[in-house]
């Protein structure tokens, strides 16, 4: 079964757990319906599971009463509860999975906290302030202009007039909502001229429309295939990018740390000039040590996409920062950009990140520039993990949970092992990551593996006596514990259980068969459930044993 | 961490720690050596040196710190660090106050202030770059411990190593200062530290105090906390003084206007420097102080205030010519008034002091109008009248309902340019004025102020327009009347309108409805019945009456002017009868029949007063007990005859009665004298009189005499006064005050008095007066009124009586119509109520009646008792409070 099909049957029976783990698969359109029509969120409206159905709203999940979808959603919700949270996302709160990027690439626009545009453009009427890299990055015309004539100018007039340009500029920056069926029409030039083949579709689509109906189609494709394109243009800039990366090899003589490496000193000027003249336009280098070839990997890169990173935007934004990396000004009408005609080579910033494998620098590179991180191999995933942690990339965080999550899904042992054996990680030391980088899938996960293989682990000396240092390390995870509070990884544990042999906690304590109308098959269930009770109980006490040798209660 | 197979790298990766058990780990890891760095470099940023710093390197330290587990410790070092470094700040602050002596600062206190702000930016801008720096501590350990932030930690230690260490000893300084300056500036002194006041208080209010309470609401910053407290207790003392000194001018208006203009200055201040949480506090401070405990003293100094300002709109509209717009208050008056009222709307919303006070001095103003026109006319300046004016003169009324209409005008105006267009206000005026116009009779009695002339206001109105109804009714020629009250000669119908609308809205004034009405009645028959003839209509060609009657029954109700209603009827159809009889006796040619015109009017709707002695008058029925039975001369006698047959023709009015009243009504006669013939028109006893000189002319003759045989001025007929009375048998008050009017009176001297006086004896003698001249051939003969002839000589009381009675008689009418009302009012609201408490009954009553006149508890009490003996309603028999409807 595919995740789509898998996500309908948690619709259906309102396994919120399920859906809220397969709604973090990559690339996952909640939006598309199966071969009778229906969506995840109709299902989950017409079986009656709020929170299934909150969860899907939340996640992107469309409920527009004007389309067929929409309208059954609504019309089929089992109860009002259902109706009246559906009509309060109605439409306006729908969720565009490519709004993210979009709405990033539209802030480099107005970001004006650091300076990031660094050519003025003017047209007969208007000035425009933009960024070279970006220009390039959308139309091989202009990124053969910026390499020619606009190479040596810090300021440029273009033939165009402003209405056009206006039009160029919403393209570039994924304004797509100013972009309207009328003004889009006045593109058609400029599109021709600078060679956006996307461009001149989206004129031609809204020419061919006659009524409401495909005005307002016309409007959504027009958006959407922007967009998109966008993502394609950016994701071969990237490439680009990569491809521009010089290599330093490194030489040393003993063992040295990782940290007091200083990749600055490497880079020879030769070196930098190359990065600095290439094709990317670059306005920083980003460089990562790679233990395994033993060199260090500089990237030509841009600070305006670096940003999506707090940890970057909080940099370029500090003084400390703007301090040390001076560059070139020019004020132009009272708005500063940076004046690449004086701009040297050896002015460019080099930061770095803490990062050994230059594969996992290029994973990072890739979801800041254009959001698409088709695929992690599981030995870099952990890698990835804290990179996103230190660079406060939550998204790219939970993409390598569910990167890990997703791919063991059976809960044996046989996959306990293999999880070493593919992330280089074993489940206890999964446990300690998760708690590092306080990513609670992860966490989630690991304790469950370890609930549903206690039997296994508690009597194998090695892994028991592992799984006792984590349940010490998970109480003193606590500071200043007292005796009542609870350990967070028992807790887990002994809830995983329960689950595992179907019984509710609350039920444990006095669950009595009543006398004789349990005959039959209500004996035979019955029976069944007395023995799922025992291994629970059973399990449980190896649980306490195992506290009592550390003398913890909990 | 590498995959299998790979050749061994000699760099170390990071982190590799981690992922074993921890608990050796975390002391392995060697935490003072990325501390070192660290705090370093936050040295470095607190002395503003970061030229040399890696931010990249800098997170990398704190993040790796709180990656094993350090972020506790990182905290705090971090803590204490920013606490060493604020203490020494701190004590290089104060040193300068220890230096002052011999240090070269102009100003210790603002260097002070402006060192303390200056160390407050750069620890705000040293912050923030440590906060950038430990980002990854804020995001991960602080929020998973929920500790301050690394920004707002510094703030808080900025509070307590700076501002509040050493018991608030900086914070009392600053506070100290700050209010100081206020000071100062409040006292008109201009201080160089807005700015800074400015920017501390700023800073205060970022400064939050440590919630201890568990309230997560309550945020208390350091400005609420310690500031704004001392700062409202200063401001508190300050207005106090303030009060004092203001008081010490011992004048209300420099108490308004000092005040006004602090109130001004002092908000311009508290937007300049307070945050907005405390101008509401302020303002309300000052209210209480400046305004709320002073307001009515200062409305009530004895110079210089609300009665000041006021009791010139009186003065001038009495003195002055009054215009439409009147004589404006000053403006300043007006400005100050605006003041008042813009500091009681401070203190409360609907201003009920400046209402009650407001309304005192309008009662006490208005009081006063009466007996100030009355001085004012009879001093001579406005008319040329030698003799007193009464208060019931149309020259008195005209003035003073014209006076009171303006002096409402200019209340309204006062309203709308000083009271905000505030219509309670207007209605507090409004029912000011009303009180002291109807201050009449009710009060009377308790009113002990002697000096007041208490004046009618139905009369005076009822006065008043008949006065101008009757200069309508006149013609053209008479045009240049010098009353220039309300009333205008300028006979359009738009002044008529004017006239009639100013009319009305005095009339709103008025409380007893019924009492003008009951004038109005009078004055309605008076014209009518002393007119000559038919009133022609005016110019404008509308019936002024019907026209006022109309604009009357909108404003009472066509049920209470019934009865003028029905007398305006008998006037049109007197106008009827007399056409038709005319016809008839054109058809007759019967020359023996005097030309007439004839006003009949139905007994019952005409006022009692001129009614009540028709009988006797008519002449017709010869009364044994009196000796004044009126004799009508034979021919027009025999011209009543002939009248009295024709009306009757076809039994048309055979269920009437007609009676002849020779006391209203005027003839025509052409009289030749020796200079000239005139035509002369006079009332109908004066007529009879002089018909007594006439040419051979005997009462009791029948025969038909010409006029040219006989010459009476060579007759010279004498007649003594006796002889007078008892040839006609005109009663003796009447027949006097005609035979002033063409014997005394000097322009219709038509007969002569020996001997020559002004009073009418029993033995004077009368002859026709052979000298008579008269400007133009027509002569109207205007009888000597009741009144002045009241105030002549002050012998004969009974002309006074004559008018008294008519009062009476007004009066007792009134309180006929009044009974019948509260009798009905009565009967209706028990038969809806059938059972109802006395105190209940009463409110009702006079709410139903108070559209038409204020029924008093007494007048209620007495027909009540009426009704309950006639068994309309009768007591309960437990409770003599509860009355109960009989069927």
């Amino acid at each position: 079964m595919d995740t789509f099909t898998n996500l309908l049957y948690a619709c259906r029976t309102g396994d919120l757990e399920t859906v809220a783990i397969l709604l973090d698969t990559p690339n996952l359109n909640v939006n598309k319906t199966d071969e009778w029509d229906y969506s995840p969120l109709i299902l989950a409206s017409i079986c009656g599971h709020y929170e299934v159905v909150e969860l899907l709203l939340q996640r992107g999940a469309i409920c527009d009463r004007d389309s067929f979808e929409g309208e059954r959603c609504i019309y089929g919700a089992l109860n009002y509860k259902i109706r009246d949270l559906l009509l309060s996302y109605d439409f306006s709160k729908k969720v565009d999975i490519n709004q993210p990027f979009a709405s990033h690439i539209t802030g480099i626009f107005t970001n004006n906290k650091f300076i990031n545009k660094d050519l003025v453009i003017r047209c007969a009427d208007k000035t425009y302030f933009v960024n070279r890299f970006l220009l390039a990055a959308r139309s091989p015309k202009m990124m053969y202009q910026l390499n020619n004539e606009w190479h040596d100018q810090s300021e440029t007039q273009s033939d165009y007039d402003s209405k056009s340009f206006d039009i160029l500029l919403d393209y570039i920056y994924l304004r797509t909502d100013r972009l309207t069926l009328e003004r889009i029409k006045g593109a058609a030039d400029i599109a021709q001229y600078f060679e956006l083949t996307d461009l001149e579709a989206a004129v031609s689509r809204v020419v061919d429309t006659w009524d409401e109906k495909s005005k307002s189609k016309a409007i959504h494709d027009n958006s959407f295939m922007l967009i998109e394109k966008s993502r394609v243009d950016m994701s071969n800039f990237l490439e680009k990018v990569i491809d521009s990366r010089v290599s330093v090899p490194l030489e040393f003589d003993e063992d040295v740390d990782y940290e007091d490496i200083e990749p600055l000193n490497y880079l020879t000027n030769n070196l930098k000039s190359q990065l600095f003249i290439s094709d990317c336009i670059p306005d920083i280098i980003l460089s990562i040590v790679d233990i395994s070839s033993e060199s260090i990997v500089y990237y030509p890169c841009h600070k305006s996409m670096l940003i999506r990173s707090e940890y970057f935007e909080t940099m370029f934004n500090s003084e400390i920062f703007a301090g040390q990396n001076k560059v070139p000004i020019k004020e132009y009408d009272g708005f500063d950009i940076l004046d690449r005609t004086i701009f040297k080579a050896s002015e460019l910033p080099v930061i770095s990140v803490t990062c050994t494998d230059s594969r996992v620098a290029e994973l990072v590179l890739s979801y800041l520039y254009h959001d698409n991180v088709d695929y992690i191999p599981l030995s870099l995933t952990v890698d990835l993990l804290y990179l996103s942690d230190e660079l406060l990339v939550e998204r790219l965080k939970s993409l390598c949970a569910v990167n890990i999550t997703s791919k063991f899904k059976d809960f044996s042992f046989g996959e306990m092992t293999e999880l070493k054996e593919t992330t280089g990680y074993d489940v206890f030391e999964l446990v300690r990551i998760s708690w590092a980088t306080r990513c609670d899938k992860l966490e989630h996960f690991t304790s469950k593996l370890i609930a549903t293989n206690l039997e296994t682990i508690f009597h194998n000396p090695e892994l028991s006596s592992k799984l006792h240092d984590l349940i010490e390390e998970s109480a003193g995870r606590i500071e200043h514990r007292q005796a009542t509070d609870t350990i967070e990884l028992v807790d887990d544990i002994r809830y995983y259980l329960s689950k595992k042999y179907g019984v509710s906690t609350a039920l444990l304590e006095d669950f009595v068969p009543i006398g004789p109308s349990f005959t039959g098959v209500f004996a035979e269930d019955t029976k069944l459930r007395k023995d799922s009770l025992l291994m629970y109980s059973r399990d449980l006490e190896m649980i306490d044993t195992m506290l009592e040798t550390l003398d913890l209660d909990a | 961490m590498l995959p299998p197979g790979s050749r061994t790298s000699k760099i170390k990766p990071p982190r590799k720690s981690i992922t074993n058990s921890s608990l050796t780990n975390t002391q392995a890891f060697d935490f003072n050596k990325s501390w070192d760095v660290l705090s370093s470099a936050i040295v470095q940023i607190q002395n503003k040196n970061v030229s040399n710093l890696s931010y990249e390197q800098l997170y990398r330290k704190a993040y790796t710190l709180v990656l094993h587990k350090f972020g506790n410790r990182l905290y705090e070092n971090v803590e204490e660090l920013i606490e060493t470094h604020l203490l020494r700040r701190r004590t290089k602050l104060l040193s300068i106050f220890s230096q002052s002596s011999s240090a070269s600062f102009v100003n210790v206190d603002e260097e002070f202030i402006k060192n303390v702000l200056s160390e407050w930016n750069e620890h705000l801008q040293a912050m923030k770059f440590i906060s950038d720096v430990l980002m990854y501590l804020n995001r991960v350990y602080i929020k998973e411990q929920n500790r301050l932030l690394i920004y707002d930690l510094g703030i808080k230690l900025y509070k307590d190593c700076i501002i509040k260490y050493n018991d608030n000893e900086v914070g009392t300084r600053i506070i100290n200062i700050l209010i100081n300056e206020i000071q100062k500036n409040r006292n008109g002194e201009i201080i160089s530290t807005k700015m800074y006041i400015t920017n501390i208080i700023g800073m205060f209010e970022l400064l939050h105090e440590d919630n201890t309470q568990n309230d997560l609401s309550v945020f208390e910053n350091y400005y609420q906390k310690y500031f704004e407290p001392v700062f409202l207790s200063t401001s508190n003392d300050y207005f106090n003084n303030l009060i004092e000194k203001f008081l010490n001018y011992g004048s209300g208006l420099k108490y308004l206007i000092e005040t006004n203009q602090f109130l001004s200055d002092e908000i311009d201040r508290i937007d300049l420097y307070l945050p907005e949480s405390t101008v509401p506090k302020l303002i309300d401070l000052m209210n209480n102080t400046l305004i709320k405990s002073q307001l009515d003293n200062i409305i009530n100094f004895p110079s210089d205030s609300l009665q000041s300002w006021i009791q010139p709109i009186k003065d001038n509209i009495i003195l002055g010519e009054p215009t439409d717009s009147g004589i404006p208050i000053d403006n300043d008056s007006l400005n100050y008034l605006k003041i008042l009222y813009s500091f009681n709307s401070r203190i409360d919303s609907s201003c009920e002091l400046l209402k009650v006070r407001l309304k005192d001095i309008i009662i006490k103003e208005g009081k006063q109008f009466p007996s100030l026109i009355k001085n004012l006319l009879n001093s001579g300046e406005l008319g040329e009248r030698k003799k007193p004016i009464s208060p019931n003169s149309p020259a008195f009324a005209n003035k003073w309902i014209g006076s009171i209409l303006l002096y409402k005008a200019q209340f309204s105006k006062i309203v709308k340019d000083a009271f905000d267009h505030d219509y309670s206000m207007e209605q507090c005026i409004i029912s000011a004025i009303q009180e002291f116009i109807n201050l009449n009779a009710k009060s009377k009695k308790n009113n002990n102020d002697f000096s007041l002339l208490i004046v009618n206001p139905s009369e005076l109105l009822s006065v008043c327009m008949d006065n101008h109804i009757k200069q309508y009714l006149k013609p053209n020629s008479i045009a240049g009347s010098r009353d220039k009250g309300i009333t205008s000669n300028d006979a359009s119908f738009s002044s008529i309108d004017e006239f009639i609308n100013k009319s009305l809205q005095f009339l709103r004034f008025i409380v007893d409805k019924d009492t003008f009405e009951a004038y109005y009645k009078n004055h309605f028959a008076k014209r009518f019945l002393n007119a000559k003839g038919f009133n022609q209509d005016g110019s404008t060609g509308i019936d002024i009456e019907d026209f006022v009657i109309s604009k009357l029954s909108e404003e009472l109700g066509t049920t209470s002017l019934d009865t003028i209603i029905k007398m305006n009827m008998d006037i049109k159809s007197s106008r009827g009868v007399t056409s038709e009889w005319k016809n008839f006796l054109v058809e007759n040619k019967d020359k023996s029949i005097i030309d007439m015109d004839l006003k009949i009017c139905n007994i019952s709707y005409w006022p009692n007063s001129m009614t009540k002695d028709y009988k006797k008058l008519s002449g017709k029925q010869m009364n044994p007990d009196s000796s004044t039975t009126f004799i009508w001369p034979r021919r027009i006698k025999h011209t009543i005859q002939r009248f009295e047959s024709f009306w009757t023709i076809d039994k048309k009015n055979s269920n009437k009665s007609l009676y002849w009243c020779p006391k209203f009504g005027s003839m025509d006669l052409k009289i030749t004298y020796p200079s000239k013939t005139f035509e002369i028109n006079l009332p109908t006893y004066a007529g009879v009189v002089l018909l007594l000189f006439g040419p051979s002319y005997s009462l009791d003759s029948d025969s038909e005499v010409n006029s040219e045989d006989f010459n009476p001025f060579k007759d010279k007929k004498k007649l003594t006064y006796k002889e007078i009375e008892e040839l006609t048998g005109i009663p003796e008050v009447e027949l006097k005050r005609h035979l002033q009017s063409i014997a005394v009176a000097s322009r219709s001297r038509l007969l002569t008095k020996t001997p020559m006086s002004k009073d009418v004896n029993d033995n004077d003698i009368f002859e026709l007066n052979e000298k008579f001249k008269s400007p133009s051939t027509k002569v109207k003969v205007l009888t000597v009124s009741a009144s002045s002839s009241t105030n002549t000589a002050g012998g004969d009381g009974r002309l006074r009586k004559s008018r008294d009675e008519e009062l009476e008689d007004i009066e007792s009418s009134i309180a006929e119509g009044r009974k019948h009302e509260i009798n009905a009012a009565t009967v209706r609201i028990l038969k809806s109520r059938q059972s109802i408490y006395h105190n209940e009954l009463v409110t009702e009553i006079i709410r139903q009646l108070q559209g038409r006149f204020l029924p008093n508890n007494s007048q209620i009490k007495r027909h009540l008792e009426d009704l309950i003996e006639k068994e309309y309603l009768k007591r309960d028999d437990n409770n003599r409070n509860l009355y109960h409807y009989i069927a």
